[in-house]
């Protein structure tokens, strides 16, 4: 969160600025908002002219003009805090205490109780709009019939209003948080702030009246329950009676009253509307982007340049910024390119270029630098917890997991199936020397594979290329505070809440890795694109003095990244929710940056072509390098992809079902296909599969996240455990893990492609074929026939061309013969097809033969047949006089 | 500031296609003509127009395009007759018989069948998933007496007028919004009969030899010349595919709009699995933005954009955040068709209606452009991106658009010509061969200008009911100095009964131009066209340079490329 305490130049002179227009344009969007309001909250359709004409003279009402005050003061209330609070960089808790202590902050405890009376002071104003019975917090009443005796009673609804309005303030607040609302994010495409606004209002007037509802019944519940505390204290303090013959509100009676919960609603859309209005203003003024200049001929304002600017820490809203301007004048503006490029003019150093280059590239290596520590802190926990007591080891699966997570925030759920133990026997049989000749990174590019289903150690964490040292046997002492250490955590393991609180969010940590990689997406395109402009534009050859390290340094990157997309969770997308207020894009930074350094090397290979070979590299950059030129690379994470798609059930059975032209289910359906006729347009027909399109789309939108959430059910039937010795009790804890199911994904895939590799070798040199390989067979269901050979459908089809067009030829119809014609020629197919067609498959042979006219005809069938044995083929023949159709099917019987 | 609204030209000038009766044929004196109705453009360049008249007579039947040679089409007798080219992709054949779609719904055959009665519930849910609210209003309206209760189907009934009221309201505005959503494909595709193809779209990846066929059975194959796999790309939201396009500056991804979703495939090239899982797909969705009939990638590889006729508003995706962000503009009633100018700069918008936009995307902001007779049916960028030709249904003629200015300059207009100058002629136009007279001429299906800006290749629709005006390919060549001009190359002919339905150029050919065309019959060839660059190889304007030629391609052999020595 930047303070705007700090007397920096721009804040002063560009985001204040932003910020007040801002909140001006949402106080002046105010009064209509206060009038649909007043307009919505009167409204009765029986009495519309009644109803119209009080609305509007109840909007030059004292009470209305009050009110607006008021309002407009709570919104640049709210508008003070939202510039407080902004950030660029989400903060994206790891664990569920981490969530916790951010909901407790104080800084964040100051902001729910200003939002808390907040909107209490708009409830009020807006009972005080609606006016009638919500009017006062205390009406006279009498306590007896006679009314003698007045006194003062507690107007309950009033009170149930402002209680709503501050639930509704304390509640935003905190959903606030919760869902990183203080989040600004920066839109791919640019747009006027006034096309942005339009474009974005529907959704939050949608939005907030959504939310409006929900929190209206949580509220209901609270007070229901609660609802006496707060109304006997009220009661007290202020010396107020409670009228005995009104329904107390706390009662299912009393909330039933729906005008009541109507105007709750609406008060609650009206409050919630103004504010998200307010913060979407300010989100768009803040995110709107600044032209730097990229040189000055001044001196003064050379603090202001793009050079300068782009290299300051300390506001961050001014480096991201100037990273999006970069990225801007990269794209679309020569001139300014130009100057970027430009020879300072005493003495000729670049110093434009060097500036912006520097800071990029400091940039690219942070992420990097990050990255790799992030990959050796997950690779080295192995290594870490195998210090500890093997007594650990003895407890259950689900026991050992928690308290590990307790143990280290920052490990990651795989680390499980991985983790050996120095003492146990494992430990010595495994160290075979071609294992602890891999180094470290191999290693963890490797984790990925390792499974419980590979029995060979591949990836053991305990052998690293310097070993852990075991022989350092630790004394008594030590061993027995281990042993106590570890009874307490395993206590605390077992103890529910602490198990919630402390076991992590799914790809929190990797999203947080990323949480400011819009910079490094900028920084990215800036370079890439000004890269390739160089190639054209840069005429002092400014450029190529940092090629090959800009070049080697977006390359390290990438396999950087590319590791990181290796670790389960880095790969799995979080569900889209296409309604809603919440900017999800900090969720996805890790793709788009993905996405965005692919693409810049792609574009510098592209434009430089061949001459990329003349920089210099190392030879295993060179290599990656190739496979850019090449158009080979490969998307890797595809891979982890298919695996999540496969263990999820609900997706398409797609090893299933591979290469046939006929759809594979695992009953016989029926099915139909229609030969549809059409004599006036060109023959043409069209078949219908039935029962193949049958499951609804829906299902195919889940992401990959809840194909990962599924992955453990599903787990059981997909392990196995590994047959081989030597495996201990230490082995069977991790039997069904997400690593497992993705090792073994991984080896099939493996054996998938050396089996196509083998087949494709031993084709050999012969001439390509467009025949795809078929590597896997269709899984058939126990019930179903399994002919030793099938019905040749495409020979078949074939035969009845030839057979119908050499019979028909120039045939013209004939209605009187045409009956002993069509018996007779389906006879003769019958008989051709009958010497194509492999034993035990009965044949039905069926022609339709029509005179073509103008009409047209709709030829259907169905079977109810097996449709892994069973298949039919069909042809229609079509001359001037004549049509027809045959249609042949092979039922295979046992 | 804010109010920056866009459209004055609109304001200026939406009254008065009226007082400028549209003129069906074009008369060869005035070649000029203001398409659009803004300034009567003073500008004294003498353009020329080309027309059919002036192309060589097509060949007979038989005969088949092979390909430009010293500046004249060669032709034999069949495809498989000349084994000279350089380019070896053999064509390849999908017979429209060995697929199988799955495209037509059960509605349509119910009717070919006995009766047979499901509980209420069962056809409610399939009325509901077949064909929406309608639908089920229908089948409740038309169930027997005592399924359901009265008052429902009395609601149902009038709801279902309602619903009837509203759409056809709506529809007298916007036509194309009664179409069923196959129809409306097949309608904005750019493929000619869409939905008798059997190759159904068709795309070139921009940096390498391979490409994507998307066929009639609702898969896409994918083909490389330097690998046997042929990956088929299957998913259950892939249906009837309108479009695909190659991400630019990728090796992987390939977007595909289908019926209700766009998705985007990653397909590994290393990898040999010939069937890659649904996994591999990103499916983008947004509700009420089905069909989407066009996509179009950026240059520079960063946002996809894709529209539906039935939206208006056409959707910018990040797609590695699979997030979109809406550009919504309500006149035109929907956007059909989208070509992104190769430099990047601008965006061709075609709407159903006889308007299309075209967007710079700097800001982000649109020029209305009215036509007068009918809607946009295609259109195509000049290479540097500063020439726009277009056509427009109703008439044969095909339009230029220049734009001047460039729109890098912070607060630049999209601007430059206030009217569209007609550059070619292409109404009827009867040659005698040896069958008979042919008469070749029409309105045009699809345009397409080759990556180096020499050659333009255009589908013209010809007329189904009458045997003697099919469709053909007539391709120009084109010349943008002194003046910018087409000149007649030729026909494209395949062979005996074969139509083409689509027509693309391949991105990177070094030897000039290669036309690659889907054919009626199910095949795919390819027509190289060899030449030498007038200018030289072109570098762009210095935005951004243009991918250079294909370096796999020179070890081909040399002997054309000297014959040319002109």
């Amino acid at each position: 969160m930047s303070l705007p305490g700090q007397n920096h130049w721009f804040i002063r002179n560009v985001i204040w600025w932003r910020a007040a227009a801002s909140i001006a344009w949402s106080v002046l969007l105010l009064p209509v908002t206060t009038a649909l309001f007043v307009l919505f909250s009167k409204v009765s359709l029986l009495h519309p002219i009644q109803w119209i004409s009080e609305s509007v003279s109840l909007l030059y009402g004292s009470y209305v003009i009050f009110s607006l005050l008021m309002l407009t003061g709570v919104l640049l209330v709210v508008g003070f805090f939202n510039l407080q609070y902004y950030t660029v960089v989400a903060s994206i808790p790891c664990t569920k205490i981490a969530l916790l202590g951010k909901v407790l902050h104080p800084q964040q405890f100051v902001h729910s109780l200003v939002h808390c009376t907040l909107g209490m002071i708009v409830a009020w104003c807006a009972s005080v709009m609606i006016g009638g019975r919500y009017n006062y917090l205390a009406y006279p009443c009498s306590e007896d019939e006679s009314g003698a005796i007045h006194q003062m009673c507690l107007n309950e609804h009033h009170l149930f209003f402002l209680l709503a309005g501050a639930f509704i303030g304390y509640s935003y607040s905190l959903l606030g948080v919760v869902r990183n609302m203080n989040y600004i994010s920066f839109h791919t495409v640019q747009q006027y702030k006034y096309l942005r606004f339009k474009g974005a209002l529907p959704l939050v007037v949608k939005y907030s009246a959504v939310e409006s509802l929900y929190l209206l019944r949580n509220f209901c519940i609270l007070y229901f329950f609660l609802g006496y505390v707060p109304r006997a204290w009220i009661c007290t303090t202020m010396n107020l009676h409670k009228d005995s013959s009104v329904n107390a509100l706390d009662t299912v009676t009393g909330l039933l009253d729906l005008s009541l919960l109507y105007h709750l609603w609406i008060s609650g859309a009206f409050l919630l509307a103004t504010w998200y209005t307010t913060m979407l203003l300010f989100k768009i003024y803040i995110s709107e982007m600044y032209s730097f200049p990229v040189q000055s001929a001044f001196s003064e304002e050379a603090s202001e340049c793009l050079p300068t600017v782009i290299s300051s820490k300390t506001p961050l809203i001014l480096k991201f910024l100037a990273l999006q301007d970069l990225s801007l004048l990269s794209q679309h503006s020569p001139s300014r390119r130009q100057e970027v490029f430009s020879l300072s003019q005493p003495g000729g150093h670049p110093h434009n270029w060097s500036a912006i280059c520097k800071e990029s590239l400091s940039l690219i290596h942070d992420l990097t630098q990050r990255l790799v520590a992030y990959h050796e802190a997950v690779s080295s926990n192995g290594r870490a917890k195998s210090q500890s007591s093997d007594k650990e080891h003895k407890s259950t699966t689900s026991e050992s997991s928690a308290a590990s997570g307790l143990e280290e925030l920052a490990k990651t759920p795989w680390r499980l199936a991985g983790a050996q133990d120095p003492f146990s026997p494992w430990y010595g049989s495994v160290q075979s020397p071609h294992v602890t000749r891999r180094a470290p990174k191999l290693w963890s590019s490797s984790t990925v594979t390792e499974s419980p289903l590979s029995v060979t150690p591949l990836a053991s964490p305990a052998i690293a290329p310097t070993p852990a040292p075991p022989a350092q046997t630790p004394g008594f002492l030590s061993l027995w505070l281990q042993s106590r250490q570890e009874q307490v955590k395993n206590f605390l393991a077992k103890r529910v809440l602490i198990m919630y609180l402390f076991s992590k969010l799914p790809e929190a940590s990797s999203q947080a890795l990323f949480a400011d990689s819009q910079a490094h997406i900028w920084a990215l395109e800036g370079l890439s694109h000004l890269i390739a402009a160089s190639y054209t534009e840069d005429r002092f050859g400014v450029v190529q003095t940092t090629f090959s390290s800009i070049l080697s340094s977006m390359l390290t990157l990438q396999e950087a990244v590319d590791k990181h997309f290796k670790l389960p969770h880095a790969s799995s997308k979080p569900g889209r929710s296409s309604f809603s207020m919440e900017d999800t894009t900090y969720k996805t930074l890790r793709f788009a940056l993905r996405a965005a350094l692919k693409t810049a090397i792609y574009r510098i290979t592209s434009t430089f072509g061949q001459h990329i070979h003349a920089v210099q590299m190392t030879t295993e950059h060179r290599k990656r390098l190739q496979q850019f030129m090449e158009y080979k690379e490969a998307a890797r994470s595809s891979l982890i992809n298919e695996c999540f798609s496969i263990g999820n059930p609900g997706s398409e059975a797609s090893s299933g079902e591979r290469h046939r032209a006929r759809p594979v289910t695992d009953k016989p359906f029926v099915r139909s296909h229609i030969l549809r006729m059409d004599s006036t347009v060109r023959g043409q027909h069209s078949w219908d599969m039935r029962g193949t399109v049958k499951a609804p789309s829906r299902h195919t939108m889940e992401r990959s996240s809840t194909a990962v959430k599924e992955v453990p059910m599903a787990g059981p039937q997909l392990t196995r455990r590994p047959s081989k010795p030597p495996l201990d009790r230490t082995q069977e804890r991790g039997v069904i893990s997400l690593k497992g199911l993705l090792a073994a994904q991984r080896f099939s895939k493996g054996l998938q492609e050396r089996v196509a590799l083998k087949r494709a070798a031993q084709k050999g040199l012969r001439a390509p074929t467009l025949k795809p390989v078929i590597l896997v067979k269709e899984k058939i269901p126990a019930g179903s026939a399994q002919p030793s050979e099938h019905f040749p459908c495409a020979h078949v089809n074939l035969l009845l061309q030839r057979f119908l067009s050499s019979r028909l030829e120039g045939a013209i119809y004939d209605a009187s013969c045409s009956n002993q014609l069509v018996q007779k020629l389906s006879e003769d197919l019958k008989r051709l097809v009958r010497a194509v067609c492999p034993p035990r498959y009965k044949l039905v042979c069926m022609l339709t033969l029509g005179q073509a006219e103008s009409e047209g005809a709709i030829l259907a069938s169905r079977c109810l047949w097996d449709p892994h044995s069973d298949t039919f083929t069909s042809y229609s023949y079509k001359s001037p006089h004549v049509f027809c159709t045959a249609v042949v099917f092979a039922v295979y019987c046992e | 500031m804010m109010t920056r609204l866009l459209n004055f030209k609109f304001l200026a000038f939406r009254f008065l296609p009226s007082l400028f009766p549209a003129v069906h044929r074009p008369s060869l004196t005035n070649h000029r003509r203001d398409l659009l109705v803004g300034k009567r453009s003073d500008v004294n360049v003498k353009s020329t127009m080309c027309s059919l008249a002036l192309f060589p007579s097509p060949l007979g039947d038989g005969q088949v395009t092979l390909y430009e040679s010293n500046n004249e089409l060669v032709t034999g007798s069949s495809l498989d007759s000349y084994h000279k080219q350089e380019w070896d992709h053999q064509s390849l054949i999908f017979p429209r018989d060995a697929l199988k779609s799955h495209s037509h719904l059960e509605s349509s055959s119910k009717a070919a069948f006995l009766d047979h009665r499901d509980t209420l519930w069962m056809r409610s849910a399939g009325a509901w998933r077949d064909s929406g609210l309608n639908g089920l209003l229908e089948e409740i309206v038309n169930s027997g007496n005592g399924e359901v209760p009265r008052w429902l189907t009395v609601g149902a009934s009038f709801s279902l007028a309602l619903l009837r009221w509203v759409s056809s309201f709506h529809g007298s505005l916007f036509p194309h919004l009664t179409l069923s959503t196959e129809d409306m494909v097949a309608e904005f595709s750019q493929a000619l009969n869409w939905s008798d193809c059997s190759v159904r779209s068709f795309a070139w990846h921009p940096h390498t030899d391979k490409f994507a066929v998307a066929l009639l059975d609702d898969s896409i194959r994918i083909y490389n010349s330097k690998s046997d796999t042929a990956p088929t790309l299957k998913h259950r939201l892939q249906r009837s595919v309108a479009a695909l396009q190659w991400k630019p500056l990728c090796a992987t991804a390939l977007a595909v709009a289908c019926h209700n979703c766009l998705l985007v495939w990653h397909v590994d090239p290393t990898s040999l699995s010939t069937r890659p899982s649904s996994g591999c797909a990103q499916v983008l969705s947004h509700p009420g933005h089905s069909p989407v009939t066009s996509i179009a990638w950026a240059p520079s590889g960063s946002v996809l954009i894709s529209a539906s006729p039935v939206d208006t508003s056409m959707m910018v995706w990040d797609v590695a955040a699979e997030s979109c962000v809406p550009l919504q503009r309500v006149g035109g009633g929907g956007v059909t068709f989208l070509s992104w100018s190769p430099d990047g700069s601008r965006v061709l918008a075609a709407t159903p209606s006889s308007l299309f936009r075209v967007w710079e995307t700097r800001m982000w902001t649109c020029e209305r452009w009215p036509c007068l007779k009918g809607r946009c049916q295609t259109g195509c960028w000049s290479p540097d991106g500063s020439r726009l030709l277009f056509s427009v249904q109703g008439e044969m003629v095909i339009y230029a658009l220049t734009f001047t200015d460039a729109p890098g300059d912070p607060g630049g207009w999209s601007g430059g010509s206030k009217a569209a100058t007609i550059v070619a002629d292409l109404s009827e136009t009867s040659f005698q061969t040896s069958q008979g007279e042919i008469r070749i001429g029409g309105e045009v299906q699809s345009l397409a200008w080759d990556p180096r800006g020499e050659r333009l290749a255009v589908l013209l629709k010809g007329d189904p009911e009458t045997p003697d005006r099919p469709a053909v390919i007539a391709v120009f060549k084109t010349r943008s100095s002194p003046i910018f001009e087409l000149l007649p190359c030729g026909f494209v002919q395949g062979e005996t009964g074969a139509e083409p339905r689509m027509i693309q150029f391949h991105p990177h050919f070094s030897h000039g131009a290669l036309l690659t065309v889907c054919w009626s019959n199910g095949r795919i060839s390819h027509v190289p066209f060899y030449f030498v660059s007038a200018g030289g190889p072109r570098l762009g304007t210095g935005r951004s340079p243009p991918l250079p030629i294909a370096r796999s391609m020179e070890n081909g052999e040399r002997a054309l490329y000297s014959e040319l020595g002109s």
